[in-house]
């Protein structure tokens, strides 16, 4: 891995609080409560405007001068609760924590754990501070505090006679809220007395929050090549997460879901399929080849299907072939956007990133260091721009807070946190993905030929 | 703990930067996590930087958690004072850094002996103070660290305080002050902070009079000048016409300039502004509507004054400083039947619903809430939106200002004669959109009453009957829900059960007197 440096000073990131922005719609009567100081609040209103969103299912509960002191916080995040259930009658709570709790060391599980047996539905602490993350990484505390939605066991299947379909799924219902660490112990309650709990089947299992319809495409090229039953983590509802197990085949769709697979391979001993992700074609061809490969299913429609997705993009690839193009680091999504622009032919000249996982990034890693691609962590801004200076990149991927600077020195950029938001995932978004690339550099051409260039001289 | 969705005020935090980033060669630390680097896009973004904003941050992570921040502080100052050489370098705490405990006056202390630049740690308390108190106290102590007695100038001339990065349109308020004050013969001496360097603030003695354009901050620098070197000021913020002859009188009285001449050629019959208050356009569209105003306290107290003048009738006005309550509710005295100070988001956007006024003017908080209620609302104060940085020049305050907001008053709501044809003619629905949520019930009552069983228009809501169903699809749907709601506690008042079209023109005529 020679070609990875690493320096000090990625400071142009948000926090992971900031992913509240995708999560607060991605769960049926959720609310997503930031428990943090003016800072959190102030940086999530005006930083992400997320003014768009002004009657949304997410809020902070400030902290105030009388909380720094008291030891315990279960009673004011009580208050705070029960505010949240009259206004907005959730069935489950996130609870994200910011730096102030890591800095005043207050257990705020313990504080869930009650609250939840208090008000009867899930209260679930997510970890979400500032302190050396990024904001991805939000993601990666929020999913990791459902896992123990995902039952162990597969449902519950009733043993003698035929009953009516749905039967297993009523039966299931009652048990998907159970909390605390020690949630294996925690035995299945049992609907019938007929019924027996089945053997842990084999599953797929798909990790990551992506907008549903993408899922859906993926699932549906799963089903084509042969998987008939694809299950997806999260799910909408919590009483519907798929089951995970030792039987259980993960294979994570982000590249920062770090901390939830170390808890499905800790808790669960599922298997962890490391591959690449599955973003551009080469990604998503790639994917789908290792999930066939380890369910021995023949793989040849994989590539029929790269070629034709390559097919839709070939106008895009040609025009970013050569390009150089600059990774300053920011959102985790880097080696695989990286990864992908190599295989457009573009010249990746450096791939910032705040922080690499070596293990769970090894797919991803290999690909981009057999190509030579210098890869930097946690880089230092100052020298970047240096750098910048030096390769004069044709496009700069960064963080908002530097792009209008960036631009104003005659730079094209793209913001990184777009990537965030936008469907990059799988075959179908290929051409949603590589035009996040081409758009500022169509614009860029666009003004130039009409006298917007940088001498400014429109004649 | 405290249940918030949104804060009016921002933090200590962005009242430094707002300070210290509008000035020039001055370069802030910022002692905090990662994710507090978000003061730089708030530049970049919504000011559209063109230079990387004058802020570095000296990053919080583990490492320092466990054991102390101060190295990485000292090498974080050091750097920045390598790669930008600035004349200031301010280390600001964080909410984070307060919590912390950690001792920046000391590194600074340190620091300040080997840095060619001067080293100032604001005294805030970053966890608990807000955004405009902090501007104001930092203000007071950058200055009051540099400032010089300095002999006048020899033509009158007055400083500015007030004009910063991220305020509310104050770059174009900047630009037409100066014309005003050019117009009648004063002269700008400085500008704090916005441009002001280090030099601008060790001179600022030399002009005669202190103008403090915004009343949330800079009064406690005007003071201490007052008292220390006996600058008179002012606090008038010129929003509508008497504040701005008041605000050009201030500051005529000391220049000894008589600025009536100018102010009555500003308003004069054949002027555009006098032309529009009186023309019958406003007599329809704006005169007699009932509004309601919120904002911080110097675009509150204006935009009230604007009000009265041109006939609007203000039915409560409101600010989130809580600190100037009963300044407050002197100022706008008289002017309006309640004053109050709230921050609390939720508490006014019920009370906007539960008034449902004609129009709204508000922070955008309060156009989202107008919004939900279907009520026209033109922006008026801080928060602000990147909306509120145009390109071209939005000034609030001053002659300019206020055609700014009469106009966007007139575009807002419905004009009068538009509105007069709807309800000659009635209006077509939108088509294809939802429509309010009374003209629907109406339909569907209409439309599904086989009996003549009186039913709800709303959950909740008084029975209505048909016939009274079928009045109150002739009104305009834009106001249909309202009528619909004022009709039932109109009737709810009088002890009705059932609304009937008996009730409903009762109430209609009730209202109409009103
Ligand atoms: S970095 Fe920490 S203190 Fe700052 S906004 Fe994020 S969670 Fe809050």
């Amino acid at each position: 891995m020679e070609t990875i440096s690493r320096e000090g000073g990625c400071l142009h990131t948000f926090c992971p609080i900031a992913s509240v922005a995708w999560l607060h719609r991605k769960f049926n009567d959720s609310f997503f409560l930031i428990v943090g100081t003016h800072t959190c609040a102030h940086f999530i209103q005006t930083a992400l405007d997320v003014m768009v969103y002004a009657h949304s299912r997410f809020g902070f509960a400030v902290l105030e001068e009388s909380d720094l002191v008291s030891a315990n916080l279960t009673g004011p995040l009580d208050g705070v609760i029960r505010k949240v259930i009259d206004e907005w009658h959730p069935k489950v709570i996130f609870v994200m924590t910011t730096c102030s709790i890591d800095i005043l060391k207050v257990d705020l599980q313990v504080s869930c754990q009650e609250l939840s047996k208090t008000h009867e539905f899930p209260i679930l602490l997510a970890s979400t501070s500032g302190i050396d993350r990024t904001f991805t990484q939000g993601e990666d505390a929020v999913l990791k505090a459902l896992l123990p939605f995902s039952p162990q066991e597969a449902p519950v299947v009733p043993a003698p006679a035929p009953v009516p379909a749905e039967a297993p799924v009523v039966e299931k219902k009652k048990k998907w809220f159970s909390l605390g660490k020690s949630e294996p112990e925690t035995p299945a309650p049992v609907a019938a007395p007929t019924a027996v709990p089945a053997e842990p089947k084999p599953n797929l299992v798909l990790l990551g929050a992506i907008p549903d319809i993408t899922i859906r495409q993926l699932v549906w090229e799963l089903n084509r090549l042969g998987i008939p039953q694809v299950d997806v983590f999260p799910s909408a509802d919590l009483s519907t997460m798929p089951p995970i197990h030792e039987k259980t085949v993960v294979v994570p769709l982000q590249p920062y879901l770090n901390e939830t697979i170390n808890a499905i391979r800790r808790q669960r001993g599922a298997e962890v399929l490391s591959t690449v992700f599955p973003i551009g074609p080469d990604g998503t061809a790639h994917f789908l080849r290792d999930i066939c490969q380890r369910f021995d299913l023949p793989i040849d429609r994989v590539y029929q299907r790269e070629a034709e997705a390559w097919g839709d993009l070939e106008t895009y690839v040609n025009f970013l072939r050569g390009k150089k193009i600059m990774f300053l680091g920011d959102n985790l999504l880097e080696l695989s956007l990286a990864r992908f622009l190599t295989a457009c032919g573009a010249n990746v000249v450096e791939v910032g990133i705040p922080y690499v996982h070596r293990k769970d990034m090894q797919a991803e890693l290999k690909l981009l260091t057999d190509r030579q691609i210098p890869i930097v962590e946690n880089p230092d801004f100052h020298k970047q721009l240096q750098r910048i200076e030096e390769y004069q990149p044709d496009l700069i991927i960064a963080g908002l807070g530097i792009c209008n600077p960036l631009e104003a020195r005659g730079f094209t950029t793209a913001w990184s946190i777009e990537f965030t938001f936008a469907p990059i995932h799988g075959f179908g978004s290929a051409v949603d993905l590589i035009k996040m690339f081409t758009k500022p550099l169509f614009k860029k051409q666009t003004l130039a030929e009409n006298g917007w260039g940088m001498e400014g001289m429109a004649l | 703990m405290k249940l918030a969705y949104w804060m009016y005020e921002g933090t200590a935090l962005s009242g430094i930067a707002r300070v210290a980033g509008s000035m020039q060669r001055v370069h802030t630390v910022i002692h905090g996590p990662r994710g507090d680097g978000y003061i730089n896009v708030m530049f970049s973004m919504l000011e559209r930087f063109h230079e990387i904003p004058p802020f570095t941050l000296s990053p919080i992570g583990q490492r320092e958690m466990a054991q102390g921040s101060r190295a990485r502080l000292v090498e974080t100052v050091r750097r920045v004072e390598r790669d930008h050489q600035p004349d200031v370098i301010v280390i600001t705490p964080t909410c984070s850094s307060t919590l912390l405990q950690e001792d920046i006056g000391s590194v600074a202390r340190t620091l300040g002996k080997e840095t060619k630049a001067k080293i100032i740690v604001p005294q805030v308390n970053a966890f608990r103070d807000l955004e405009h108190e902090t501007m104001d106290a930092f203000l007071t102590q950058l200055v009051g660290t540099l400032v010089e007695e300095q002999p006048k100038t020899e033509r009158f001339s007055v400083n500015l305080i007030g004009p910063s990065y991220l305020g509310f349109h104050q770059l174009h308020d900047l630009t037409e002050i100066r014309r005003l004050l050019a117009d009648v013969g004063v002269e700008i001496d400085a500008v704090v902070p916005y441009g002001a360097t280090v030099e601008d603030l060790r001179t600022l003695t030399r002009a005669h009079m202190n103008v403090c354009l915004y009343r949330e901050y800079g009064v406690e620098l005007c003071r201490m000048l007052e008292k220390q070197y006996n600058m008179p000021y002012t606090t008038i913020t010129p929003i509508g016409l008497r504040q701005t002859a008041k605000f050009l009188q201030a500051i005529g009285q000391q220049a000894q300039i008589d600025v009536k001449p100018y102010i009555a050629k500003q308003i004069s019959p054949a002027g555009p502004l006098s032309r529009f208050v009186k023309s019958v356009d406003s007599l329809s569209a704006l005169y007699g509507k009932r509004a309601v105003v919120f904002g911080d306290y110097s675009h509150a107290v204006g935009v009230t004054h604007m009000l009265c003048e041109i006939g609007i009738t203000v039915l409560w006005a409101g600010t989130y400083m809580k600190g100037l309550e009963a300044e407050f509710k002197e100022a706008v005295a008289g002017l309006t039947e309640e004053a109050f100070v709230e921050d609390d988001f939720q508490k006014l956007s019920h009370k906007i619903r539960d008034t449902a006024p004609d129009v709204v003017f508000g922070t955008q908080m309060e156009r989202h809430s107008s919004k939900r209620f279907q009520l026209p609302c033109v922006v008026i104060s801080a928060p602000a939106h990147i909306l509120n940085f145009p390109i071209f020049p939005e000034p609030i305050v001053a002659y300019q200002g206020m055609a700014q907001i009469l106009e966007t008053i007139n575009r807002t709501i419905r004009l009068g004669l538009e509105e007069h044809l709807v309800k000659m003619f009635g209006e077509e629905e939108p088509m294809g959109e939802a429509t309010a949520p009374a003209a629907q019930a109406a339909a569907e009552v209409a439309a599904t009453t086989t009996t003549d069983q009186p039913a709800p228009l709303s959950p909740g809501g008084m029975p209505w009957e048909a016939e009274a169903v079928e009045v109150l699809k002739q009104i305009p749907f834009f106001v249909r829900s309202k009528v619909q709601k004022n009709t039932e506690t109109f009737a709810s008042e009088r002890g009705h059960s059932v609304i009937t079209a008996e009730v409903l023109y009762a109430a209609k005529t009730h209202f109409s007197k009103s």
